[in-house]
């Protein structure tokens, strides 16, 4: 049974915070992105660091010195327009949220239309990457005789809480949904997806350790950093799913479901900070080595 | 205990001597030079092939004879360490007595008179056995 609530201050939360989703997510990041990349771009150009410009990045590279990640900025700024004018509509038609929820898909779809230009650049990086190692020539290779442990890269007490969290979500979600006679297709799709999520952060988090290197040059302390930011990512990330689970099961069984898409916006907000927020903190360009990716001369190896 | 932080070892994929080889000789002679000390921990395979850019194969034929030569033991999940004895058996040069027996035996079937295709042919039939 839906608990009684001050609907204008409902709605005034609720388009608080997909203000904040639509400039969070397809402004502010995508701004910082692109900032970042011209200021590698402009630091280490490809007359003097070639390594990092693989085949036509070197092209890329020059044009978008000059006219900057015009496209990447154009489709973002389109993607948060949009994000206003659905406002403007649900403000202009009288919008008011569901009673038991379920409008947090659309918040959810809104979300993965402003993904897909991170997606797009994410993919862009594998394929710089891949062709790195492509054009990696070196013909004598160094490796340390020093073993890495996934405790080095991820706090085994953070990992143990991610756990915690796990098992006490499971527990609170399966008693809620009831014997298992009851259970329907949605809770055997929730189970497979949120543990296959922890596998493939498990999985993913191994192949980073141990794996082969995705960027060959790459400097063994930078590569470190990395995977240890990414390894802080996963365990708050899989830590946020569970808290988000929870807090949703929570709002289902006590009737604030019209809380539904505010809770789902304001998780993947929080997705993001945690994700791209701690890599813009962590790994600063100017922290990183790019003497790796220097043009040799004839007397250095 | 870990092997050292800055020790590394470098291999040459363009050099003559098989990468497994190389792999070998290193870790000998990170031993022989008390680099690498009893106890101390390797990287498991899947980390030393990532690292050096080898498929996983080549470097578990190093570990493997490393193994058989006592230089390294592997514990399970715990991962693979320098044996307690490695200094002692790392001065047993294993390649070079086998090249040494192989000289003498050849050089007695000569003496006996048989040639160089009919000793080829019978090392290889003897390997097959």
């Amino acid at each position: 049974m839906p608990a009684d609530f001050d609907m204008t201050a409902v709605l005034v939360l609720m388009y608080a915070v997909f203000l904040s989703q639509i400039y969070l997510i397809s402004v502010h990041y995508p701004r910082k992105i692109s900032a970042r990349i011209r200021e590698v771009i402009e630091a280490y150009p490809p007359a003097d660091y070639p390594r990092l410009y693989p085949g036509p990045y070197a092209w890329y590279a020059e044009s978008a010195k000059r006219r900057g990640l015009g496209l990447f900025m154009a489709i973002n700024y389109t993607i948060a327009a949009l994000g206003l004018v659905i406002l403007g509509a649900m403000l202009g038609n009288g919008y008011e949220p569901a009673l038991l929820g379920g409008d947090e898909i659309f918040v959810m779809l809104y979300f993965m239309l402003q993904m897909c230009p991170l997606f797009y650049i994410q993919i862009a990086e594998f394929r710089h990457y891949a062709l790195m190692r492509q054009q990696f020539t070196e013909t004598r290779r160094s490796a340390s005789l020093a073993p890495r442990r996934m405790s080095q890269f991820v706090p085994p007490k953070l990992v143990a809480l991610a756990a915690l969290l796990f098992v006490l979500w499971l527990v609170f979600y399966l008693s809620g949904k009831g014997a298992m006679a009851t259970w329907g297709s949605e809770v055997y799709a929730t189970l497979v997806m949120i543990t296959g999520m922890n596998m493939f952060y498990v999985f993913y988090m191994r192949r980073m350790v141990f794996g082969k290197k995705l960027d060959p040059y790459r400097a063994d302390e930078d590569r470190d950093r990395q995977v240890r930011v990414m390894g802080k990512i996963y365990v708050l990330s899989s830590i946020g799913v569970s808290l988000f689970l929870s807090l949703t099961q929570a709002a289902d069984q006590y009737g604030f479901e019209i809380f539904d898409p505010v809770l789902v916006s304001f998780y993947l907000q929080l997705c993001i900070i945690g994700g791209l927020g701690f890599v813009f903190r962590d790994i600063a360009v100017s922290s990183l080595n790019f003497e790796v990716y220097r043009k040799q001369t004839a007397s250095q190896p | 205990m870990t092997a050292k932080q800055d020790m590394e070892i470098t291999i040459d994929i363009d050099s003559e001597e098989p990468l497994f080889a190389q792999v070998v000789e290193q870790i000998k002679s990170a031993v022989n030079t008390k680099a690498l000390n009893a106890g101390d921990a390797l990287p498991s395979i899947r980390q030393l092939a990532g690292d050096l850019g080898l498929n996983n194969k080549t470097v578990a034929k190093a570990y493997r004879l490393l193994e058989r030569d006592n230089i390294i033991v592997t514990r399970g999940y715990r991962g693979t360490f320098i044996h307690e004895d490695a200094l002692t058996h790392c001065s047993f040069d294993l390649p070079g007595w086998t090249r040494a027996q192989l000289a003498a035996t050849i050089e007695a079937c000569r003496e006996a008179g048989a040639t160089d295709s009919e000793i080829r042919i019978a090392f290889a039939s003897a390997m097959q056995e």
